[in-house]
């Protein structure tokens, strides 16, 4: 019992095939454009396919074959999908506890059966509070709590969560992603989101899309600690080189070698090609390299200087540092200077593509 | 709100015909509270002919109003909610007799219904005859009326937008349910706004009816017609009987800004 979905839109160059075993979150990242959006759309009937099938506990939410065949098409209503947006969208008429009791309702509850299950739910995310208050009476944290009670109550076998924490205020942001943790514990959903943060506390897998297709798929520490998409190097806070293996290490294209520490499955994969990455902490700059321990050593032209906590990030092309402001003052450092990014070898880790 | 909120100079011109044309409204109106014979007012409008043509208006209305609720309801959701070829077009053609002189709508109705009309002939063998009947009054009526509800309706539904309905339907709920839990609640000042209008559109129509319908008291002569055919015998009654039409109208433009503007 899972979702399996194979879908086609020829007009938004979206192939996608995944399967999400019953009981997984899985986090959906990718740059803007990246058919995010259109896989939940797809699966919760918004959009359809050109072709493709999606099956979901059993139940077959499309089959849509080439033209002149049967084909199948469940209606939003009845796939049982619920979709959490970045606005809670809560119904304006209606009470906090009638919005949630609404899916119950719909879906043939007697109205003191819906009100019942609506307050359990109001109370698993602690909003019980609010079950009289209508929604413009409702702050952001507020509302968007009792849109997940919502989606929650309409029991879904499938959960589609769009970004649900984009709209909100940085303060309210923890309380809600705690909760979400919470009552996600256990279920099959789909989160798409832009933070590593939310992968890490929310789900237990990461797909990585560009240009409508999988580029990347594989359990949240191995996705976020050893990237191999250049999104997902991002998304983690990473540096990420590409390049052929050679002995230590491995070579770009632009004849650069790059040294670290090895991993040992390197020697075990027949792949020719090895990625690098290393945090932006761990690089220092300088006009001239030192020698001295081994390192790798990168020239580089600063593109933009931008503030980043107490440090301030160095950005150029592909790399990036982050160095304090005193580093910045004493080299002078301004965007189309050239200059040497150096990284300790031993800060660098090195694994097969 | 007049005095928190900064505004730029109007030009000074504007203000004498922005003056002229209100007075231009409100001058006959004046015109004509003046001319009523206050002492008779009562009698006037009381009168067998008035009360009937008073009765049949505001019974033809309330049909008619009930009748674009059923037809201009489901028309705006389709307008407002699906798309297709030539649905520009038909608008157009659906808001037709916003424009078309009510005369020319009685006419055609006449050619479609009545008895060697369009479709005369199939009710004829029915044994339905619906021209010069309170029917047909209802039906000019509605006629005239339905666009206006469509217009309103459909505008309050293209505002609300649908991403209330798609979280309705991926919380379970049917179609139906959306619409009855969702969209109407959501666009209910819109609707009332909407009824408003048709209802004071049918209550004031003169020209379908009285070509479509004919005028036999207290079957198809309204308060409008009673009120043209007083002119020429009872000038007296007449204006009583306008005075009555602009009360029930002042009534109906405060309902409506009540349920939210005018659409």
């Amino acid at each position: 019992m899972s979702l399996e979905l194979s879908a086609q839109v020829t007009d938004r160059e979206f192939d996608l095939d995944l399967s999400v075993p019953t009981g997984q979150v899985v986090a959906l990242i990718g740059p803007n454009g990246a058919g995010k959006s259109t896989t939940l759309s797809v699966i919760s009937g918004l959009l359809r396919p050109d072709r493709g099938h999606a099956i979901l506990d059993g139940q077959t939410l499309f089959d849509l074959k080439a033209p002149g065949s049967a084909s199948v098409w469940t209606p939003p209503h009845a796939r049982g999908v619920a979709l959490l947006a970045q606005e809670p969208l809560l119904f304006p008429h209606l009470s906090a506890l009638d919005n949630v009791a609404f899916g119950p309702r719909s879906t043939g509850q007697s109205k003191q059966d819906s009100r019942n299950s609506g307050l359990r739910w109001l109370d698993e995310v602690d909003a019980r509070e609010f079950a009289d208050r209508k929604p413009a009476q409702l702050s952001g944290g507020q509302a968007q709590r009792i849109a997940v009670a919502r989606a929650l109550a309409a029991e879904p076998s499938l959960l589609l969560l769009d970004e649900p924490m984009a709209a909100l205020d940085v303060a309210v942001a923890p309380a809600l992603r705690q909760m979400l943790g919470r009552v996600l514990t256990g279920r099959t959903a789909l989160l798409v989101t832009h933070d590593a943060l939310d992968a890490l506390l929310l789900a237990d897998r990461v797909v990585v899309l560009e240009d409508g297709r999988i580029v990347e798929d594989g359990a949240t520490g191995q996705v976020l600690s050893r990237p191999r998409s250049a999104f997902a190097a991002r998304i983690a806070g990473l540096n990420m080189i590409r390049g052929n293996r050679v002995e230590g290490g491995l070579r770009t294209d632009d004849g650069v070698l790059v040294s670290g520490r090895v991993d040992a499955t390197l020697d075990q994969t027949s792949s020719t090609e090895a990625i690098a990455v290393f945090r932006p902490s761990a690089v220092s700059i300088f006009e001239q390299p030192p020698g001295g321990s081994p390192q790798d050593v990168f020239d580089v032209v600063i593109t933009e200087l931008e503030p980043q906590g107490d440090r301030i990030r160095v950005r150029t092309g592909q790399l990036n540092a982050d160095v304090t402001p005193a580093a910045v003052a004493q080299l002078g450092l301004t965007p189309g200077q050239r200059v040497s990014f150096v990284v300790k070898a031993n800060e660098v880790d090195i694994y097969p593509v | 709100m007049a005095a928190s909120s900064a505004q730029v100079g109007l030009p000074r011109w504007a203000f004498l015909p922005a003056v002229a044309g209100a007075l231009f409204i409100m001058l006959p109106l004046v015109a004509l509270l003046v001319r009523v014979d206050w002492s008779n007012f009562v009698g006037l409008v009381t009168s067998d002919s008035a009360l009937a043509a008073l009765w049949l208006s505001l019974k033809t209305s309330t049909t008619s109003t009930a009748l674009c609720l059923v037809f201009g309801v489901p028309m705006a959701l389709v307008l407002a909610r699906t798309e297709f070829r030539g649905e520009q077009a038909l608008r157009s053609l659906i808001l037709l007799p916003l424009v078309l002189p009510p005369v020319v709508g009685g006419i055609a109705l006449l050619y479609t219904f009545g008895r060697r009309g369009l479709l005369g002939s199939t009710l004829d063998v029915l044994g339905i005859q619906i021209a010069f009947s309170t029917t047909a009054v209802v039906m000019a009526q509605t006629f005239v009326a339905l666009p206006f509800l469509v217009l309103s309706l459909e505008g309050a539904m293209r505002t609300a937008g649908h991403r209330y309905e798609v979280v309705a339907a991926t919380l379970g709920a049917r179609p139906t349910t959306v619409f009855r839990r969702v969209t109407l609640p959501l666009v209910l000042p819109g609707l009332v706004s909407g009824a408003i209008l048709s209802f004071a559109r049918s209550l004031g129509e003169f020209g379908a009816t009285i070509t479509f319908a004919g005028s036999l008291q207290g079957v198809t002569r309204t308060l409008p017609l009673e009120i043209y055919l007083q002119r020429e015998t009872d000038p007296d009654a007449a204006v009583a009987l306008s005075l009555l039409l602009v009360l029930v109208a002042v009534l109906v433009i405060g309902l409506a800004r009540g349920g939210r503007g005018l659409g």
